[in-house]
């Protein structure tokens, strides 16, 4: 047999990408349906626009997000979790600059109970003190412990850089952000932007006949106490581009972040991009893991990546170095980011990365619930799954030319944003 | 109730596979028997190490990685004290490329210095970054001596000290290959859109022809019981106190596994479960406070671990914690706590059947245990403990000469 040849590959030309059905509910609210999987299983995410972008209060969104589940009038905390739990059924909750959302998780037998109970934690939270203290010391003393940690502390100093003057998407909690909001900042957060009118949700696993019925009988009948008002918020889109360096005592390792903003997914480049950062720095065989890692033995991981937001979009370098090499680390990664600009990626290269981004891509896409999660991460643009049969066509047809062209247009490595840590 | 058929080669590579037609992916899982409870203990962490040299080139192919993501795929492994892993996913018209690069680096290795000396100091950064540049990063480098003094389990799978790694010879990465990366001490699972018979065929094709070696097992030393109460004090520039207790429990194999599992869901499973309702949220002693237990292959830890409020001492949060820990020795636990625990784990099950890749993986550990067919058995046998039982195992693992204590203190704070 012989042993040094690669069996013949194959990918596909088309990738089957799922369109959702789509049902609105008596109150008008729309959910995307995907009804797929063995499992008797269900998820069930509400999202809500009610992340820090539409407030100015630091750590509020989150807080409200978070303690929804402790309690409502009927019940408390513990009643409420201990109510779920009897379900085998839980609770994730979620706050992203941009959005806020309610995810449950139950066995699809259980629709109907849970159901109920999730309106119940949507409609009828109470935010009790006490709750709002625990949660208050709980995150103060994560705080204190993230402090310590190189690799936090470039992150938060790199988005505070990145996006800068009281910019939601760059904001710092400190110790005071957690006890800063009464009990009514919370309730009046939660009264606002937690309604039928601000929602969509997203239900994907093994629906049975009954449960969109339950979801009507629920969700469906959920009205608004006060008339939703849509926000629309300003914040500068310019930053300046600087090197910051935090010392920190005793530090075996330093965390590296260097970067840039670039659009977002509304934009024709951003998946352009997507396949020029992952030649960079996107998968196990990228440049920068190559060079810093399988070449030098500098790090135990390096990667780069492009982020969308709702508002705007960055690029990012990130990395842990030994201490005594970060100068040469930087050194490097500034390196293989002019190559980008100066020399075009070979065919192979290309076309391993090309073929790579087609299998991730696919396997993003595997089972209900990570396609609710693609569902998601494009109707909160407006977007539908179109979006990603565009996508696939890019990755499949982008050109050596047309990424030195990007990276020439994106990756100035004079003006990018870098922290060092430690 | 998960399906899958199961052959195994002359040359003794078990084989599982498990069709799901709705999926265009397929997951390949190899598990190899070994980890670091397998180590010498002048070489620790080697077990991992070695995990690192699989991705370094093998004998007829000079990079694994490349043609694995030329083929549309996405790999990673992990080593633990037990067994090491290695899983991959791929477009399923590719999977021959899964065959060619598992097979051939089962067959042998390149043994490159140049992979191995990089290797070496990835380790070391590893180490560094997850063990010592991390807030209570060296916990277990310091509870796992405590609570073991003659079980392999006594170091972590990182190894005992960064030494040991940077002292690896190629001799020992041959020696190592030699004994362990056999077809008979592997097990190869799929999961995904592949027939049975496909598998088979390609198994025989690509793996059929590796010649098993004979097999040079040492005997693993088996951990004494404990007859005394250990203390260990550390002093760390951390924010916060923190208290681990770790006992001696039972093995994977035990009859009092699973209820050893619920136990620890009766006591911190979720914001109702009664450690944490009382200890953190009607009392204000911890922080933040868990209990998990390591459910390893020899006898495992039940551990409690708990960062105490600010101006709690470990002596209150100590004296606190033993009261309860007195009540779940003495008292049956409530019918309501035993159903919710029972109804979550089953849920929890469904739910990771879902992944092609969890599905690989779990057939694998169960064939490890004692056949994949212990698979479709796991809710029966939760559903079957019972509060007696979940007494009768916190009698015998709460109890003070079975157990380790670290005070993980404060540099603030002088004792």
């Amino acid at each position: 047999m012989n042993r040094t040849t690669e069996p013949a590959l194959q990918l596909p030309d088309k990738i089957t990408v799922p369109e959702p059905e789509v049902f609105e509910l008596k109150n008008g609210v729309k959910v995307y349906c995907v009804n797929a999987g063995e499992q008797e299983i269900l998820k069930l995410e509400i999202i809500f626009r009610a992340g820090e972008w539409y407030g100015d209060k630091i750590a509020l969104a989150t807080m409200v997000n978070k303690l929804m589940e402790a309690g409502t009038s009927a019940k408390t905390a513990y009643e409420l979790s201990q109510a779920f739990d009897y379900y085998g059924a839980y609770i994730e909750t979620e706050c992203t600059a941009d959005v806020a959302s309610v995810k449950l998780f139950t066995l699809t037998r259980f629709a109907k109970e849970t159901f109920s109970l999730l309106m119940e934690m949507l409609t009828d939270a109470v935010f009790p003190e006490e709750e709002m203290e625990l949660f208050a010391t709980q995150n103060i003393q994560q705080l204190r412990i993230n402090r310590k940690k190189v690799e936090y502390l470039a992150r938060v100093k790199f988005n505070h850089l990145l996006f800068p003057s009281g910019h939601p998407y760059g904001r710092i909690a400190d110790e005071e952000s957690y006890r800063q909001h009464s009990q009514n900042d919370l309730k009046k957060w939660y009264t606002e932007k937690y309604s039928p009118q601000n929602c969509l949700a997203i239900l994907s696993g093994k629906t049975d006949d009954n449960t969109l019925q339950y979801l009507n009988d629920t969700l469906g009948e959920w009205k608004s106490k006060v008339q939703h008002q849509p926000v629309e918020l300003n914040y500068p889109s310019e930053f300046i581009p600087q090197k910051s360096f935090i010392p920190v005592e005793g530090a075996v390792q330093s965390a590296i972040r260097i970067g840039c903003r670039i659009p977002n997914k509304l934009h024709p480049d951003f998946a352009s991009l997507t396949v020029l950062n992952t030649v960079l720095g996107g998968y196990f065989g990228s440049r920068l893991m190559s060079n810093l890692r399988e070449d030098k033995g500098y790090t135990y991981g390096i990667g780069s990546a492009t982020v969308s937001m709702v508002h705007s979009g960055y690029f990012f370098v990130t990395t842990q170095v030994a201490a005594t090499v970060k100068e040469d680390a930087l050194i490097q990664i500034y390196k293989e980011i002019q190559i980008l600009r100066e020399q075009e990626i070979g065919e192979d290269e290309l076309q391993l990365v090309k073929n790579y981004m087609i299998g991730t891509l696919q396997r993003s896409m595997d089972g209900p619930m990570a396609i609710s999660d693609r569902i998601k991460s494009t109707l909160i643009y407006g977007l539908k799954m179109k979006y990603y049969e565009n996508y696939l066509h890019v990755i499949k047809n982008i050109s050596p030319e047309q990424l030195i062209h990007l990276a020439k247009t994106y990756f100035h490595t004079e003006r990018m944003v870098e922290v060092v840590a430690g | 109730m998960l399906k899958f058929e199961k052959h195994t080669l002359k040359n003794g590579l078990t084989v599982i596979v498990n069709y799901d037609s709705s999926t265009p992916l397929v997951a390949m899982n190899i598990l190899y028997k070994v980890g670091a409870r397998n180590e010498d203990e002048n070489k620790t962490g080697f077990a991992h190490l070695f995990e690192h040299l699989m991705f370094g080139g093998s004998v007829n192919i000079p990079s694994y990685d490349e043609p694995l993501q030329r083929a549309g795929g996405e790999n990673n492994a992990f080593t633990n004290n037990d067994f090491t892993n290695y899983y991959l996913t791929l477009p399923a018209q590719n999977i021959e490329t899964a065959f060619w690069l598992e097979s051939d680096r089962m067959l042998s290795l390149a043994f490159s210095e140049k992979s191995l000396d990089v290797q070496r100091h990835v380790v070391v950064e590893e180490f560094k970054q997850r063990y010592l540049n991390q807030p209570y990063g060296d916990v277990w480098l310091n509870l796992r001596p405590l609570a073991y003094k003659v079980h392999p389990y006594r170091w972590a799978t990182i190894g005992k000290e960064i030494s040991h790694i940077e002292q690896a010879t190629m001799n020992d990465v041959k020696d190592f290959f030699a004994t362990w990366y056999r077809p008979d001490n592997a097990i190869l699972t799929l999961s995904g859109n592949i027939q049975p018979e496909t598998a088979f065929t390609l198994s025989e094709k690509w793996f059929g022809e590796i010649v098993s070696r004979p097999l040079k097992n040492k005997i693993i030393p088996q951990e004494p019981p404990q007859t005394e109460k250990r203390i260990l004090g550390l002093q760390r520039d951390v924010p916060a106190n923190t208290i681990y207790k770790a006992f001696h429990a039972c093995s994977r194999f035990d009859d009092d596994f699973h209820a050893t599992e619920l136990l620890a869901d009766v006591l911190t499973g979720s914001k109702s479960a009664r450690l944490y309702y009382k200890l953190v949220k009607q009392d204000k002693i911890f922080n933040a406070l868990s209990t998990y237990f390591t459910g390893d292959l020899d006898k495992g830890l039940f551990i409690i671990d708990g960062r105490l409020e600010e101006k709690i001492s470990f002596q209150t949060a100590e004296k606190a914690l033993d009261a309860e820990l007195a009540k779940i020795t003495s008292e049956l636990i409530s019918e309501k706590e035993l159903t919710i625990v029972q109804q979550k784990t089953e849920s929890a099950l469904v739910f990771s059947e879902m992944n092609i890749a969890n599905r690989a993986l779990n057939l694998a550990y169960f064939e490890m245990i004692g056949g994949a067919e212990l698979i479709n058995k796991q809710i029966e046998s939760y559903r079957s403990v019972t509060r007696e039982k979940i007494l009768s195992v916190a009698k015998n693992i709460f109890r003070q000469e079975n157990e380790s204590v670290l005070y993980y203190k404060t540099k603030e704070e002088k004792k």
